[in-house]
């Protein structure tokens, strides 16, 4: 919206480049999945999870496999699905073809395109200079811009390879699907980093988001309960209340940011964020403010618009989770940092208080409530609101700076510090979710009775004897979220708290550290269920090769992070300064 | 153009949506309370735009509209996974997860 100066069309895709290659890559991966034939196996061929494919009556395995035989492959591989989706129950899968993986199969040798498209987006994201203006300033590839786009590349990565077990194993032929979600979500995380432009910013917000959605709702088909014939089989209920939790807020989030917005916009009339630092202080002014935090506490969950967290993580399947509960979240803070800061910095004396609120109800709720959860997604989700909050510590920082109550360089310092703090949460959280999909991943839909006594801290029990590997990565990773000395949490926290101080918030600094003492018990608790915990089960624990990767890649950044710190410190630093403009 | 009856106009339709999304129990009766929201945010772009007597708003009210476009067909699928899993699309059938 630039109006003045000319549109340069090099220019703009030059810094608009890994958004470019991400959405291409989506594309690229929807068109396999399209022309590929349908896989023959019935072990392949789930149900759908979201309407769309019609019923087409009765129809036993023998004819439908001879209906996929007579049919040319591109068609067979839209008809195919609508047949089987509609009416095969997995009841009537024979029993010496049990459900997992065929290792042949075609579309699970796609994770690996999405792999390498992912790979070679990161490495130009390294490789390529981050100095660009897009359509005369609306997104700006800056090396804040890059370093978010290289957190949530790599965040990108491990989902995929976290994922591509779960959808070989549970989702068949609607697999490719889930990449192709995570590189849509990833495409609108990678705009929203740079996005200086409210217009923008809702459009890449939205991108991020809608995606989640579906992929949150990502069902597994109930097996061998019973159906009547000619009817869909009946998927699990957890993702789809967790979908729907997660839609909801995330639907009414959106229209209260976008009303704050629509609010801001109408007191300076341009779209640009830059432009609202010229709004004059008026009572609109403070309502479109109000409606903007209250709208990326929802999205962000923070405290006390957490209420959603546990429910969707608990529901949702648990890699779509490791990569739900990290990155959007991250961006959409950076989202919020670049409103706060870039727009309404000037204002930073308005909008410090609520802010402080929200930091403070964070930290105590998330901490709090986290203790008594039995179930590991939950006491992640809760303990997910307490480093947000913590994370809103740096964003105080920078905030008492903009207002002239403290040194310029804890402004720098409070972002350095959230940066940083973003890239040691990254594998950490990611690592405890991924080492739960190793233990529980491999089950069957859960009885629809019982459906969610699996991912309890009981399950963890004795993990130590039924793989120490795994056991070892989740130790690390929990270690580093409770902020173990020396562990790259420990860092992070530190930083982030020696910025609050710095910027004179000595009272958050004394609260956040004794809540903080409560997470060193849950997160240790968890450890000393893998420890110390008398096992049910005893069969050993196999992640497989492409989940234990990922979870190998979590716990060995984690420990490298922790061991040198200093080049991650510089590279935050730097990217603070340069959005900063010191 | 007095601008105030319109921004009153677009208060009161946000805050209905939001009395709808808190009393509905039906799914797609809270998906049509999200859209008034929505609505109400096109309605405050468009009368700002024409305010300030430049088009940035009506173009952003153009994307709002798409937006919700792409959110709400993604919200009706999850209402019929919903109505698939549980046998309703009552909000209040999918509380099961707790802790």
């Amino acid at each position: 919206m630039s109006g003045a100066s000319p549109f340069d069309w090099l220019q703009t895709l030059q810094a608009l480049a890994v958004p470019t290659l991400l959405a291409l890559s989506a594309v690229v991966l929807l068109l396999a999945d399209l022309v590929l034939p349908a896989d023959p196996h019935p072990a392949n061929t789930g149900p759908q999870p979201i309407g769309g494919r019609r019923n087409r009556g009765p129809l036993s395995f023998r004819e439908l496999r001879s209906s996929i035989a007579g049919l040319p492959p591109p068609t067979t591989a839209t008809a195919g699905a609508a047949s089987v989706s509609a009416d095969a129950p997995h009841a009537a899968v024979p029993a010496e073809q049990p459900a997992p993986t065929v290792p042949g199969s075609w579309r699970a040798g796609l994770a690996w395109i999405a792999v390498g498209q992912l790979l070679v987006t990161l490495a130009f994201r390294l490789l390529a200079p981050a100095d660009g203006l897009a359509a005369g300033g609306v997104f700006i590839d800056d090396a804040f811009a890059a370093y978010l786009q290289v957190g949530v590349l790599a965040a990108g990565l491990l989902a995929v390879l976290g994922l591509r077990a779960h959808a070989v194993r549970h989702f068949g032929r609607r697999q490719v699907e889930l990449y192709v979600l995570v590189l849509s979500s990833l495409c609108g995380m990678t705009l929203l980093a740079g996005a200086r432009d409210l217009l923008l910013l809702a459009v890449a917000f939205e991108l991020m988001g809608i995606p989640l959605y579906v992929l949150a709702s990502y069902a597994k088909t109930e097996t061998g309960l019973p159906h009547a014939p000619g009817t869909l089989a009946r998927p699990q209920r957890a993702p789809a209340e967790a979908g729907l939790k997660l839609y909801l807020v995330g639907a009414v989030s959106a229209a209260v940011t976008l009303y704050g917005l629509s609010l801001l916009f109408g007191l300076t009339g341009s779209t640009l964020v830059a432009r609202l630092a010229d709004a004059p202080p008026s009572p609109l002014l403070a309502l479109g403010v109000a409606f903007v935090l209250a709208g990326f506490g929802f999205k962000l969950g923070l405290a006390p618009f957490h209420f959603w967290i546990p429910d969707t993580y608990q529901g949702a399947p648990t890699p779509v989770v490791a990569f739900l509960s990290v990155a959007p979240k991250a961006l959409g803070l950076a989202a919020l940092v670049r409103v706060l800061a870039d727009g309404l910095g000037a204002r930073a004396g308005d909008w410090l208080g609520p802010l402080l609120g929200l930091a403070v109800a964070a930290l105590v709720v998330g901490n709090v409530f986290a203790v008594p959860q039995q179930n590991l997604k939950r006491l992640m989700g809760f303990s997910g609101v307490a480093q947000m909050g913590t994370m809103l510590l740096g964003v105080a920082a920078l905030g008492a700076s903009l207002a002239g109550q403290a040194p310029s360089e804890a402004a720098v310092s409070g972002l350095a510090s959230l940066l940083f703090f973003f890239a040691a949460y990254l594998p950490a959280n990611t690592g405890v979710f991924l080492v739960l999909e190793a233990l529980t991943g491999p089950l069957p839909a859960a009885d629809p009775d019982t459906p969610h006594d699996r991912d309890t801290l009981a399950s963890l029990a004795g993990l130590h004897r039924r793989s120490p590997g795994l056991a070892l990565a989740a130790l690390v990773c929990v270690l580093s979220l409770a902020g173990i000395p020396f562990a790259v949490g420990f860092w992070a926290k530190l930083w982030v708290m020696v910025a609050a101080w710095q910027a004179g918030f000595a009272w958050l600094v004394v609260v956040a550290a004794a809540v903080s003492v409560l997470g060193l018990f849950y997160y240790l608790r968890v450890a000393r269920a893998m420890y110390l915990g008398q096992a049910t089960e005893t069969a050993p624990v196999r992640p497989g090769g492409v989940l234990g990767t990922a979870i190998a890649l979590c716990a060995l950044a984690t420990a490298g992070m922790g061991l040198w710190p200093a080049p991650w410190v510089q590279w935050a630093t730097a990217a603070a300064r340069v959005f900063l403009g010191r | 153009m007095p601008v105030q009856p319109w921004l009153l106009l677009g208060a009161a339709l946000f805050a209905l949506g939001v009395y709808g999304v808190l009393t509905r129990r039906n799914a797609i009766g809270v998906l049509v309370a999200i859209e008034l929201m929505a609505n109400a945010v096109n309605l405050n772009l468009a009368v700002f735009s024409r305010l300030h007597g430049n088009l940035h708003g009506q173009a952003f009210a153009l994307f709002g509209l798409a937006l919700t476009v792409a959110e709400v067909a993604v919200g009706l699928s999850i209402v019929i996974l919903l109505h698939r899993s549980h046998r309703s699309v009552r909000v209040g059938a999918a509380s099961e997860l707790k802790g």
